[in-house]
Order: structure tokens, then sequence, then C-alpha cells
């Protein structure tokens, strides 16, 4: 009788057992293996993981208790998940993978992908400048921060006094190129032109006769969280205003020989802003057609090469001039950057300006 | 009877709306398309007609409509949110110093507030604050209509070469009537541009150049980039309201920006120099309509549009002192660091604002305090 009563209590406690082993056993499967990081480049791009956990209740935050799930896609992808956020993770970071608000398993993205950026180059290149400079770029090799103030790591000091001057204009979007490499930065237009009140109450950004320095922090990030390779500087020294428009009749071609890939070199002999030109330039056959090539600063810093992708034939070619082409102080082919429109003076508007030459 | 006549009057009456409604929705997006919008950078936003949006995409020089979908009706509740650029930064999981917003705009109809948010690395995310919580608006799968902003110094030639366009920076973008107007600057000619382009999108673009009045010396200004701008009707006429770096607010009749035209601008306000305004709105309030100007350096200014209308002259008198003021008059609200605002609901109005302790806040006001 006694072992008749006994027997329910012995399968009640091995079912108890089982049932515990069964329990602990899915608590088990709810680890992750350790998840893998997708890159695209160096961006990390998605997390893959593999769980038995309901979708519905995974999540990535940045770890921290406080933390909201990130913004994303979770992809179920036949054997295991992955995680896509809105923008790639944060090198440096380290987030969670969370059911609920039990973490799972942390992951870092690690900071050995970022590549420190190089300043290619910077215009203008010429250790003299106008006193009516309009504008520098600054050019890197690799994408830098999109929404860092770029001033913030420049500085231009005046080296007779060693102060640190304002000379650019502040602006709410920075004007970077496409893929963020190269910046323009403007002189503040409002000091330049005579008789505006910033050119009243401050005078012009520089100040001829003296000599500045150009300052670039290494601080500067890029796109990826790295920095500049080191900081940069340069001295230059600011001559009188340039208050001429561009001449063309300065311009120089050299000779191109015929059924060769030379280069057809056009020598301003002026100081022309060679970014502009490389925009506003082109060259034309006599019929009316491009010529496919390509255009870039000649050493001197006083013209533009333009490469031919196929060798030269006979016959009457042309050099059109858009006329917005423009020097270091914003004249161009036109008009002065400083004009005083209630005087009486017309000025053109032709769009462009052709020069002839001839290959023979 | 008289009840049934009423109900099915009402009935045709309502079937109408919805028909309009509906025939307007089709007109205004007869041809968006599905798939990626490409866009670059969010640079400007401002909401049109049925919760389409308009996104100023300077990177690519263009200017994308999207259809948000976001048509369910509401007053709009209290927003109060502290941290705003931490909270956002925790959503797309980075840090503070990796995102910047770079303009918000609220739908009219929904009251969701939607902000553009750039990220350090280059990415652009469409935010959208629903009842408390962000969403995303999904960019690579939306219905959208893009337009090209084009340069008229450009040729067709330079577009077979195969050379991209110049970048041009969109300092502010509104819609009105049935046109998108915009303002820019170019990042390789200094030089101000101003383009009207018909919605929904065709080939015509309109781009007048304007010239204003710098109070300071009796000078004439036609670089000068537009940094924010309205619409204002005088005598019946829709007008351009524009403000100015430092700081000429200026009218500009519509009918005049047309294609090809040089349109002289009325300079109707100098509002103190050393400052660059960074938003305007116009908002109602007791029966009567205002405009609110954000500053980098000069607390949130209330105008009249009254004033403006009924201002006729332009000044044409050099501003002599530092920051002194000239023209329609204004007053500086208690409020500093506004760097967003917009027109909410019939209550308030929203704003982003770096507060004296560095706080990044998001928050409605109601317009007896404005």
């Amino acid at each position: 009788m006694n072992s008749i009563e006994l027997k329910p209590v012995k399968i009640k406690y091995t079912l108890i057992f089982f049932l515990l082993l069964i329990f602990w056993s899915c608590r088990q499967h709810k680890t992750i293996d350790i998840p893998e990081i997708v890159y695209e480049g160096r961006e990390a791009v998605s997390v893959k993981f593999y769980s038995n956990e309901e979708t519905t209740d995974l999540h990535v935050t940045i770890k921290g208790d406080q933390n909201p799930p990130i913004l994303g896609n979770l992809l179920w992808k036949t054997d295991h998940f992955e995680f896509v956020p809105l923008i790639p993770f944060t090198p440096g970071l380290t987030y969670s993978l969370k059911s609920k608000e039990e973490e799972l398993i942390s992951f870092e993205i690690p900071l050995q992908s970022k590549q420190n950026a190089r300043l290619q180059y910077w215009f203008p290149q010429k250790d003299t400048v106008p006193q009516n400079l309009l504008k520098m770029y600054l050019a890197f090799s690799e994408e830098m921060n999109k929404v860092q103030d770029p001033l913030q790591y420049i500085q231009v000091k005046d080296l007779s006094n060693g102060e640190v001057v304002p000379i650019f204009l502040s602006l709410e979007n920075h004007l970077w190129n496409e893929d963020n490499t190269e910046l323009t930065l403007w002189l503040d237009p409002g000091r330049i032109k005579k008789d505006l009140i910033p050119n009243k109450e401050s005078g012009t950004p520089l100040i001829a006769n003296k000599k500045y320095e150009f300052i670039i922090s290494e601080q500067w990030p890029t796109a990826s969280g790295a920095s500049l390779d080191h900081s940069y500087s340069r001295t230059f020294f600011v001559t009188a205003a340039d208050k001429n428009k561009l001449d063309i009749n300065k311009i120089q071609l050299n000779r191109i020989q015929l059924n060769t890939l030379h280069s057809l070199n056009i020598n301003f002999n002026d100081t022309w802003d060679l970014i502009v030109a490389m925009d506003a330039i082109q060259i034309l056959k006599e019929n009316g057609d491009f010529v496919e090539g390509e255009l870039e600063p000649v050493q001197n810093l006083y013209g533009l090469k333009f490469k031919p992708h196929k060798n030269w034939q006979p016959g009457k070619y042309a050099i059109l001039i858009e006329t917005r082409a423009e020097d270091l102080a914003g004249n161009n082919l036109l008009r002065l950057f400083d004009t005083d429109l209630s005087s009486n003076e017309e000025i053109p508007n032709n769009e462009s300006i052709i020069i002839p030459f001839e290959v023979k | 009877m008289k009840l049934i006549t009423t109900l099915t009057l009402f009935a045709v009456g309502f079937y109408s709306m919805l028909l309009s409604i509906f025939d307007s929705h089709i007109w205004l997006t007869f041809n968006f398309s599905e798939g990626d919008a490409k866009i670059s950078s969010i640079n400007k936003l401002a909401f049109g007609p049925d919760g389409i949006l308009f996104v100023g995409d300077s990177e690519t020089a263009s200017i994308v409509a999207l259809e948000t979908e976001d048509l369910n009706i509401s007053d709009g509740e209290e927003v109060d949110i502290n941290s705003l650029d931490k909270s956002i930064a925790a959503v797309l999981g980075t840090t503070v110093d990796n995102v910047k917003i770079s303009d918000m705009a609220v739908n009219p109809i929904s009251k969701n507030i939607y902000l553009g948010v750039q990220t350090g690395n280059g990415n652009s995310v469409l935010l959208r604050l629903n009842k408390g919580k962000w969403e995303h608006l999904d960019l690579k799968n939306i219905s959208h209509s893009t337009i090209s902003l084009k340069d008229p110094i450009d040729t067709d030639a330079k577009d077979r070469r195969g050379r991209s366009q110049r970048m041009w920076a969109i300092s502010d973008l509104k819609y009105h009537d049935g046109n998108i107007y915009v303002s820019g600057l170019s990042n390789k000619e200094f030089g101000s541009t101003f383009r009207k382009i018909a919605f929904p999108f065709n080939e015509n673009q309109d781009h007048a150049t304007l010239e204003i009045w710098h109070a300071a010396h009796g000078q004439f200004e036609t670089q000068a980039p537009i940094k924010t701008f309205n619409f204002i009707s005088i005598n019946g006429n829709d007008h351009l309201l524009a403000s100015y770096t430092c700081t000429p607010l200026t009218v500009f009749p519509l009918s005049e920006l047309i294609d090809g035209n040089h349109v002289k601008g009325r300079t109707v306000a100098e509002l103190g120099s050393g400052n660059s305004p960074l938003d305007m709105v116009q908002i109602s309030k007791e029966g009567k309509n205002y405009i609110l100007l954000a500053n980098t350096n000069r607390p949130l200014m209330r105008i009249s549009k009254d004033d403006i209308a009924k201002f006729e002259k332009s000044l044409t008198d050099p501003v002599e002192e530092f920051a002194q003021t000239a023209g329609v008059d204004y007053i500086s609200l208690p409020m500093v660091n506004v760097l967003q605002l917009d027109d909410y609901n019939d209550q308030n109005v929203i704003y982003i604002q770096r507060t004296a302790e560095g706080d990044l806040i998001l928050k409605t006001r109601t317009k007896q305090w404005i």
C-alpha cells in the first residue's frame, strides 16, 4: 500500500526534473553565438546572429539600460537573423542584442577599420594671394565627417601679432562636394565688398602686406571616425586687392602635334581660379562636337592642361570658356566681383567666349 | 422628406468633396514612381498639399517630392522632448557628435514632426515623430518624384561630357500655390540663386535674378544669398518675403519672378547687423498674422504682416551704427538660440532650441506667449 502511494510521488519528481532540464535546455538555446559583423568597405552595415527567440522581441540597442531600440530592419535569412541599422554601426561603440529587456549578447565595433585622411591639395597654392581673395578649396584623400563645422578645425593667424583671425563665412550647410572630399571655404564676401556693413565694421578679412599662417588641425574627423594624418600649416603673403577682370588676351596655347595624345596647355598668365576653370572650359571641334578629355592644373599653377582621350586630328578647334570663369578674387570675364551696380556701366551678358586654334 | 433631402444633399456634397480630394491627389502624384528616391543629403524640408514632403538635396542639386501617406487628420499633442540630439543619436545607434539636424517640418494634416538628420559618415535619414516615437521613412522604397536644379549657365554639352553638376547649397525651400520656391548658394561661384519650380514637376524651371538694396551705403546687391523666406500678400498680390544675412528683409512681387527676369526687391527692414536669419514661419493668432524669424545672434523676432504690408517705401538710407535697425518694427521675444521653428496647430508653434544649459530641446509653445 505504501509503495503504491509512493510511486506517483517519484514520477512527479522525475517529471519535474525533466521539465527543469527541458526548461534549462531551452534557456541555453537562447544563448546566441558570437554575432558576425558584416562590413561594406570599412563600414559595419549589419550584424548576423542565430536565435530561436520571437523576432518581435529581438532588437539592438547601444549597450546600456536606458537606450531605445535602434531603428533598422530585422531580417530572417533562411537560418539566421540579420539586423541592418538605418546607418552603419559606429566604430568604438558596444551594442546589445536584446530580447525584451534582457541582453542576450553584446558586440563591439572595433576601431581598427579607420583610415587617417591626407590633405591632398589646397587652392590657391600660391604663397601670395590678393587682399580680396574670395575662396579657398581643401581636398582630402578620405571622405570627411559631414556634420562637424569645418571652421572649428581651421585657424588663420595674423603673423604680425599672432592673433587668430576669423576670415571665413560661417554657413549652415557646408559646401562639400558630392563625395565629401572637397570643401569650399568662402572668405566673408560682406567684408570684401566695400562699404557693406561687415566691411565697414570689421574691414577686409585679409589685410595687404601682412603674412598669415593657415593651420589645419589633425583633429579634423573623417567620416569613418579617423582623423587627419597630421596637422597642416602653410604661410602666405597678402598683396593689394585684385581689381581687374580676367583677360583672355593673356591666354597662350602650346603647339599640338598631329596624331598624338599631346596635352593642350592653356596658360592663363593670370590668377584664374583653376577649380572653377576646370568646370567652365571645354574644347570644341569645328563641327561643334566636344573633344573628350580631361582638364587638370599645370605645375606652375597658371594654367590648365587638356589631355585628349583620342589622338588629335587635323582641323580647326576652339576653347569654349564660360564667362563665369573667375580669378581668385571672384572677378570673372565680364565683371568685377565688387561692382557698383548703381553706376551706368553696361555689363555684357554673353555666356561664353571662344578662342580658336588649329591642329595641322 | 426634408431630412432625406438634407441627408442626400450632404451625401452628394461629401462624395464630391472626396472625389475632388481624390482627383487632386491623383493629379499631384501622377508622375510619381515607387523606388529609391536617391537622396544624398536632406538639407531642407517643406510640406506641400496632401502630405507631400519636399526635400531639398544640396548634394545632388535636386528637389524630391515624397508621398508620406501620412494623412490621418490630427490636432496635434503637446511635444516636450529634452536632449533631442541624444534621443536621435540613440535611435540611430551612434553618438551625438555624429548627428546633425538639418531641418524640421510639421505635416499640417497629421501634425507629425519630420526631421532631416545628417550623420558624420555621410548618411541622410528622414525621421518622423509619431505619437512620441521616432520612425523612419524608407527612402529606398517610396513613392516620389525628383527634379534636378538647372544651372542656367550649364549647357547640355556639359552633361554629355559626363561631368557632374556643380553643387548648390539649398538655403531654403517652400511650397506655395502650386510652385516650389528654392533659394541657394553656389559652392564655386559666389552667387544667389532663386528658382520657381512648378509642381507636379515638369521640364520648366524659372530662374530669376534678384537685386536688393543694402541699407549700408545706398548700394544694390545681386549676389547675397537669401537665407530664409516666406510669402506675404500685399494689396491682394502675393509677394516673396526674403531675409538675408546681415540682415535686410525684402519683398518681391511673385508675379515678377519669372524666368530671365531681373527683379529689384523693396527692402522693408534692416534687422540689425552681426546676425544671420535661420528660419522664418508665419502664424495667425487672435485674428492677426505674424512672421516669426529665428536668428543666429538675436532672439526670436515677431513681425506683424500688416506692418510689412503697410510699409510702402523702400529703405535707401545707410544704417551707420553697429546693430542698429531700420524700417518695419519688430518685437524681440524672450527666446534665444531658437534653431528651427514651424507652425504646429491653431494654438501652438513648435521649435528646436539650444538652451543656456546646452541641452537641445523640441517643444510646443502656446501662441499666447509668442
